[in-house]
Order: structure tokens, then C-alpha cells, then sequence
């Protein structure tokens, strides 16, 4: 280890941050240089007396007393995670727990607003390069929940991934995707399914390859949707209903 | 079947609140932190909590909660901040194209060293932290995670988001800036005398690591 490299350690070293020989190398060095043990102990001393300045300015800090309160019947005003959203049900059987799920009442998936994002056409905001991971991490790195995106079969179904951005669902951030069929626009929305959900009215339902799909048409779009653990996904194209179902059902499961 | 929702609705925000409570002060110090502004920062930890609530059931039992909220916290931080604010842009600038006027060298923390300097005694709390947020976000972030909360290089990867290389080069960067501005404090108020001593660009620990590596 050279001086350059132990100034770069000393951080980690402080921060007891450094492998075993990665701090035995340090040691030996700043033990033989005057130069570099002088550094480190200067650094030391303001590291430590920095760190104390900021944990006081910080421990001097009140929350407004009113957010507990706010925070509270904020929550309050929520529903508990149903009980059958547990991984056991969503291992135990998709479809059956999609279907019960579907003829609760209550809030019904509103098709305007994935077919509002689709009509607007947006571009991108990150592209993809034939990588699905790249578009994987930029939605991973930018919503506060994990999207798994499909992984549709592009030689059977012909699609071409194009990119995402991110769209607000629902009042929710969703993931949305962009696809290329042969020159026709494929959206795929991906967002966090409500606490109390249905599909909008006037959907038929469609099983294909095992999957409960809901099928249905807004303001001249077809829109395909379905439920894959605590995820509602929706495609929204021009392209027919068959093709979108066929796209939806050449996923891996 | 309706009473057993609701106790059961009453249990699982008790659970949440018992857990999650007790770390709104730190969430709210470091909301502060990254949004600068008392109302925002109210608004960031608000925002938290529900998140951190409607997706309680993907909380892993036993794991560490904390940094489970941190996370929600700073992912959404990002996502507000990403879309709102232009600042994002200054923060995305790649480390090495800031211009930073150079490091403090070593002559320069030991002025500040001296006993007669007296420098960390002189200098308020309140200060610490407007030399704080002059960091850029993204350095800010991991400083915030690193000195104020405590958490370990793997854990603020975990809640950034990033490789823990990045965690590294972001902390001892971010730290060199914050050391910059607290020692240009120190001049403009006459705590200290101007030095000229420059040293040259840390080295990259990657290289360092490597380096070991071949060697074997």
C-alpha cells in the first residue's frame, strides 16, 4: 500500500469498513510512514469530532409534535394488507386467489388512465438495448415496491422491448413499459394492486395458458389486464384482443 | 366475518406503529437533510409511512426495520426529487466532473487540529449542518446514512440503491466536500489562516483491489 492508497483507506478504516488484510496493509503502513500516520490521525480527530457535531445537530431535532398525529390517521384511514395476499395463497394458487380477488367489491381499475399514458405516447425515459435487466434496473432503482417485469416470448409473440418510464396509476407510481409489435405501440402498465380491487366493468374474462386475464375495450383500445401476486398488470394497444391475450399468455410463469 | 377484519385490521397497524414509531425522528432529521425545507421534509416522512404501510406485508419479520424505512424513504426522496426539482441534474454529474476547488490536505486538517484553534468548540451545530447541505444530494445521502445514522456501507448500498463501491466513493467524496466548505468557514470567519498546501486526486480503490487481486 502506497500513501495515495492509504489516504483512500483511511476512511474505511475509520468506518471499520476494511477487510482483515485490506487492515493489516494499512496498518503496516501508516505504522512505517510519519507522513501518512500524522494524516490519519488528523483525520481521526476530525472524523470523530465531525461526526459528534452532526449527531448533536441532528439530536437537537424535533418532528413538528403534530406528524405523529397526522402519521397515525393517515394510517388509520388505510386498510390492513388482506389476509389473502400472503405468499403461502400466491404460492398455493394464482388464479384462484385472483379470481376471489376479483369478485370483492370495491375499488374497480379505472381503464382511463393506462389508456390516458398510452394515447400521450411519452418517450422513454430509459431505452432499452435488447437488455431487459437495464429496464428492470431503472424501475427497480425508482419505485418504492419491486416490479417483476414479463418476460414475454419476443419470437413467438414478435415484440420488441422499446424502454419505460414511470406513470402515476391509481394515485400510485407504476412501471411503464413499452413494447413494439411489427410498427404497433404495446403499453404495459405494472403497479401495486389496491387494497380493495376489481376489473372495470363491462370486462370479459379469459383464461389462457392457466393465467385469469380480464379483456375489455376503452375508448377504442384494447385493454388486456391481470393480477400476478400483489401486481395488477395492463396492456393497453391498438392491436386486437387476440394478439394482446397471446402476447400476455407467452410469458413465463 | 367482518369483526375478525377489523381486530384484524387493529393488529396489523398496532404491529406497524410499534415497529415504526420509534424511528420517525430520525427519518424526519434526515428528510431534513435531503429536502432542505421544514415542510418538505413533513410532507417526505408523511409520504414514507403510508408506503411503508401499504407494503408492511413485504416487511421481512426480524430484519431491520430501520433500513427497511430509510429505504422507502430515500427511494422516494429520489422519485420526488427526480421529477421536481433541476437540482438533479447538478447531483448526476459524474463525481469527477465537480469542480471542488481541490481537497483539504492533511496541513489543512491539522490548522484545524491545533489546540489553539480550537476549531470543533468554535464551530456550532448549526453551522455543521449549512456546510452539510451544501454537499451535493447524492454525496449528502450516503453522509447522511454514514455519520448521522450509522448504518454500514452494505446497508446504505441496500437503501441507495447502488453498488457499495459507489456507497464508498460517494462517502469519501462527500466527506472531502463537507471537509472543504467547513474549512472555508474557518478562514472567512478567521479561525484559521489561508494555507496554499494542495495534495494530489485520492487513487481509485478499486485499482487498489486489483491490483492485490493479480498479485494474488
Amino acid at each position: 500500500m502506497d500513501c495515495r492508497e492509504a489516504e483512500r483507506f483511511s476512511d474505511l478504516s475509520l468506518d471499520g469498513e476494511t477487510e482483515p488484510s485490506e487492515q493489516a496493509a494499512f496498518d503496516a503502513h501508516v505504522t512505517a510512514c510519519g507522513r501518512c500516520s500524522g494524516r490519519f490521525h488528523a483525520q481521526s480527530w476530525y472524523q470523530n469530532n465531525l461526526r459528534q457535531k452532526l449527531q448533536e445537530s441532528s439530536d437537537r431535532l424535533e418532528p413538528p409534535s403534530n406528524l405523529k398525529v397526522r402519521i397515525t390517521a393517515q394510517i388509520s384511514e388505510e386498510r390492513s394488507p388482506l389476509p389473502w395476499a400472503t405468499p403461502a395463497l400466491v404460492a398455493a394458487g394464482l388464479a384462484a386467489v385472483a379470481g376471489f380477488t376479483w369478485s370483492q367489491a370495491g375499488a374497480t381499475l379505472d381503464p382511463e388512465e393506462p389508456v390516458a399514458r398510452h394515447t400521450h405516447n411519452l418517450p422513454p425515459e430509459v431505452r432499452s438495448r435488447g437488455d431487459v435487466m437495464e429496464v428492470s434496473r431503472f424501475l427497480s432503482a425508482h419505485l418504492e415496491y419491486p416490479v417483476e417485469l414479463p418476460r414475454f416470448d419476443e419470437e413467438r409473440s414478435n415484440v420488441r422491448l422499446v424502454g419505460a418510464r414511470l406513470a402515476s396509476i391509481a394515485n400510485r407510481d407504476a412501471a411503464y413499459v413499452m413494447y413494439d409489435q411489427r410498427g404497433a405501440r404495446i403499453s404495459l402498465f405494472a403497479y401495486p394492486k389496491p387494497r380493495r380491487f376489481a376489473p372495470p366493468p363491462g370486462f370479459g374474462e379469459r383464461e389462457a395458458h392457466g393465467r385469469t386475464l380480464q379483456v375489455g375495450t376503452h375508448r377504442g383500445y384494447n385493454v388486456v389486464t391481470w393480477l400476478s401476486g400483489n401486481t395488477v398488470y395492463a396492456l393497453v394497444s391498438e392491436v386486437d384482443h387476440d394478439r394482446l391475450v397471446e402476447l400476455a399468455a407467452s410469458q413465463d410463469r | 366475518m367482518f369483526g375478525f377484519r377489523r381486530r384484524d385490521d387493529a393488529t396489523q397497524r398496532s404491529e406497524f406503529e410499534a415497529l415504526t414509531l420509534e424511528h420517525m425522528d430520525a427519518l424526519y432529521g434526515a428528510a431534513l437533510r435531503l429536502t432542505r425545507s421544514p415542510k418538505d421534509a413533513e410532507d417526505l416522512v408523511q409520504d414514507t409511512y403510508l408506503k411503508a404501510f401499504r407494503f408492511f406485508e413485504s416487511f421481512e419479520k426480524g430484519t431491520n426495520i430501520k433500513a427497511w424505512l430509510f429505504k422507502i424513504q430515500t427511494n422516494t426522496f429520489i422519485n420526488r426529487y427526480r421529477r421536481k426539482v433541476k437540482e438533479r441534474e447538478v447531483a448526476e454529474t459524474p463525481a469527477e466532473d465537480i469542480v471542488l476547488d481541490r481537497f483539504v490536505s492533511a496541513d489543512q486538517v491539522r490548522a484545524l487540529q491545533d489546540p489553539e484553534t480550537d476549531f470543533f468548540s468554535k464551530l456550532l451545530s448549526d453551522e455543521v449542518v449549512e456546510a452539510l447541505d451544501q454537499v451535493p444530494v447524492d454525496f449528502r445521502m450516503v453522509v447522511v446514512l454514514a455519520d448521522i445514522q450509522g448504518f454500514s456501507y452494505k446497508e446504505i448500498a441496500e437503501i441507495v440503491g447502488c453498488p457499495v463501491g459507489t456507497v464508498m466513493s460517494r462517502l469519501f467524496r462527500g466527506r472531502r466536500i463537507l471537509q472543504k466548505h467547513l474549512y472555508d468557514y474557518a478562514i472567512r470567519e478567521g479561525i484559521i489562516s489561508p494555507d496554499t498546501t494542495q495534495e494530489g486526486e485520492p487513487v481509485d480503490l478499486d485499482a487498489f483491489r486489483n491490483r492485490k487481486k493479480a498479485a494474488g
